[in-house]
């Protein structure tokens, strides 16, 4: 995948870039405002990260100039401000995603994923399936094995939120704001006893677990 | 703001009430005050008109004889218009030798009233009583009277005066209060908008110059409140500045610090781990700090939605059900079946919410229940937070809303110490205010929003 990154901090920047080469993307960088929205606005992308503070030219205008423009591009909005509402602001403004610094790479990478491969017309699937796991989303039951498995509401959420991103890493930020709708940081391992609970009716009963933790990042859904 | 309409024209009401009070109580000081000046003035020159024909008659009478003084007793008795003087001459026996009255009693009074005697038919009805002088001239008695019909008219007169007075200076004083009143009304509420607005996030709101133009203390209050609020609003751009430049310039080197460690050729996985959980530790309180910060700049949410905060609280509680029974806490909700509703930002609520069951996970040590209530009342939503753990004592009850507070200085839970400090921060964004309740047994957090 072409990826565009529009940083000018260079040691965050190489980061980035070194991260996504090593996962086989193909990376253009650029360091200033004006530059890097020339390159958006010219370049075939598949996805595009742009810092919030850039010299010459701040990130959500060239978001907005680029969007204007029709380029549909997934973007993911980097952001050293954090402040409160900057998410919403990023969000209102055409962002796909929005990601506060310090970020660690597995998250950013987790995220660009998530956007690189939505699925286009996931509400005309009737059933999800992973391994020997079916999801009836019409029904709204869950079997393993030919099991059915009684789930609370949130579990059936969380489970369908990683069954239909099967074989990508779910992290806990983005299950927080994807399944919950909570964009804080919570003080407690909320995301964990959830799949832990998850994991004691889907995994537990069964020989082969469908729930994998990513060690420093999150957790993935596949056979 | 319609409220603020209000003090405004109580003052112009309660003026012109003032003006019409003191105008009548002035009336009634200058009417008692004549009256009795005008009985007094009267009663002596009613009284010196009567020693003067006493005088007269009594030189008759050394002159003429008794015989020509009864004449002209019968004489005045007869001209006397509607009674106004009355005389009764009498002999040495008591028996009446001329005069209009009679029916004296036997001693006569200084003021005899109409109650007994027998008076000509033209007595004017208004008369009361008269005053009396008495007489011995020879072996005779003269008794003449003199009614103070007089002083009624004069003191009628004086009613008719003062009443119009009192009308047209009621007139004039209450439309006088009504404009003073709106001129100073119209300037309060001036003020009071100024400070509504600004209370309600408009820093640039300011009293208009008609209002500080006028050199009186009203003008001079006003322009105070502009210099204040200039004030204000440029300490909140350097205090958002200040924390805007605090965020950016310590974010970019703790995310190299964070990639270093990410990055360093280390075999031991674990201490990478650790160092960036570390780090991570670190990361929270900062972001708490900043967001705490951040929404104590704010005057009001920028993202304010319409919200039932019953479900908020389900959905909340619904999320740390798991969590919460892992350290042996249960959730409980008492709630309306609706509602209650207020106008708010639904990720902040969420976190307010989120950070008292939070509170009660890592600081309520051997609480086993959490109860989140929420009611409306006329203008405000009320949510309690209440659980059965140790409580706290009376004299922490507004240190643990203070940045950093631990009551136990041993906990090292990630951003403990700052959860109830944002609740409150939250609340105050939301026009409320969060404080602990003294309660027996449990700690009690009451948390007020306004309805928005």
């Amino acid at each position: 995948m072409r990826i565009l990154v529009i940083e000018d901090d260079d040691e965050t920047a190489n980061y980035v870039v070194e991260g996504l080469r090593e996962a086989g993307h193909a990376v253009t960088r650029s360091a200033d405002g004006r530059e890097g929205m020339l390159t958006a606005l010219d370049g075939d992308f598949d996805a595009m990260v742009i810092d919030r503070m850039l010299p010459g030219r701040d990130g959500l205008s060239i978001l907005a100039a680029i969007r204007a423009a029709g380029v549909t591009t997934p973007v993911l909005i980097l952001s050293a401000l954090g402040k409160v509402d900057d998410r919403v602001k990023g969000l209102r403004e055409g962002a796909d995603d929005y990601l506060v610094k310090p970020f660690s790479f597995a998250e950013l990478s987790a995220r660009l994923d998530a956007l690189l491969r939505r699925p286009p017309l996931q509400d005309e699937v009737a059933e999800l399936r992973v391994g020997d796991l079916v999801i009836d989303l019409v029904s709204q039951k869950v079997a393993r094995a030919g099991e059915p498995i009684v789930l609370q509401p949130r579990e059936y959420r969380l489970l369908c939120h990683l069954a239909r991103n099967a074989g990508r890493v779910m992290t806990r930020t983005m299950l927080l704001e994807n399944v919950w709708d909570f964009h804080f940081e919570p003080g407690t391992s909320v995301v964990e006893s959830h799949v832990s609970r998850l994991r004691a009716k889907i995994d537990k009963p069964f020989d082969r677990p469908l729930i994998h933790t990513v060690r420093g990042a999150g957790y993935s859904c596949h056979d | 703001m319609t409220s603020a309409t209000r003090p405004g024209r109580r003052t112009a009401l309660r003026l012109s009430l003032q003006f019409a009070l003191l105008y009548a109580v002035l009336t009634a000081l200058v009417f008692g005050g004549a009256y009795a000046l005008t009985r007094y003035e009267t009663r002596d020159w009613v009284e010196d008109r009567m020693r003067s024909d006493a005088n007269d008659l009594a030189r008759l009478a050394q002159e003429e004889g008794p015989d020509a003084m009864a004449d002209a007793v019968a004489a005045l008795s007869d001209i006397s218009f509607e009674a106004e003087r009355v005389f009764h001459l009498s002999g040495p026996d008591g028996v009446r030798l001329a005069g209009n009255m009679d029916g004296l009693p036997r001693e006569v009074p200084r003021f005899l009233s109409t109650e007994g005697l027998t008076l000509p038919d033209e007595a004017d009805e208004e008369v009361s009583g008269y005053w009396i002088r008495q007489d011995r001239i020879g072996d005779l008695v003269l008794v003449q009277g003199t009614s103070d019909h007089v002083v009624f008219e004069i003191l009628e007169a004086l009613v008719v005066a003062l009443g119009l007075g009192f009308v047209a200076l009621l007139a004039i004083g209450t439309a006088a209060g009504v404009r003073v009143g709106r001129l100073t009304g119209d300037r309060v509420i001036a003020i009071s908008d100024a400070l509504a607005a600004a209370a309600g996030g408009d820093l640039a709101a300011r009293v208009p110059a008609r209002v500080t133009r006028c050199g009186d203390d009203l003008g001079r209050v006003a322009a105070d409140v502009n210099a204040a609020l200039v004030e204000i609003a440029d300490l909140m751009e350097v205090q958002e500045a200040v924390t805007a430049q605090v965020a950016h310039d310590l974010r970019t080197p703790m995310q190299r610090l964070r990639q270093r460690i990410e990055r360093l050729d280390s075999f031991d996985e674990d201490a990478r781990e650790a160092a960036l959980a570390e780090i991570e530790g670190i990361l929270r309180t900062f972001r708490a700090l900043l967001s705490i910060a951040e929404i104590g700049v704010r005057m009001t949410p920028d993202d304010a939605e319409p919200l039932d905060l019953g479900q908020l609280l389900r959905e909340v509680v619904e999320t740390y059900e798991p969590v919460a029974e892992d350290a042996g806490l249960a959730l409980a909700l008492d709630l309306p079946e609706t509602g209650p509703s207020l106008r708010g930002d639904r990720d902040l609520l969420v976190q307010l919410a989120a950070n008292l069951v939070e509170n009660a996970i890592t600081h309520a040590a051997g609480a086993t229940r959490l109860t989140l209530s929420a009611r409306g009342e006329r203008d405000a939503v009320v949510l309690i937070a209440r659980d059965d753990g140790p409580g706290i004592l009376t004299d922490q009850a507004e240190a643990v809303f203070r940045r950093f507070h631990r009551l136990d200085s041993s906990r090292t839970s990630g951003g403990a110490g700052l959860g109830l400090s944002l609740v409150r921060a939250i609340a105050r964004l939301h026009g409320g205010e969060a404080r602990l309740l003294p309660e027996d047994g449990g700690a009690v957090v009451e948390v007020r929003l306004g309805r928005g």
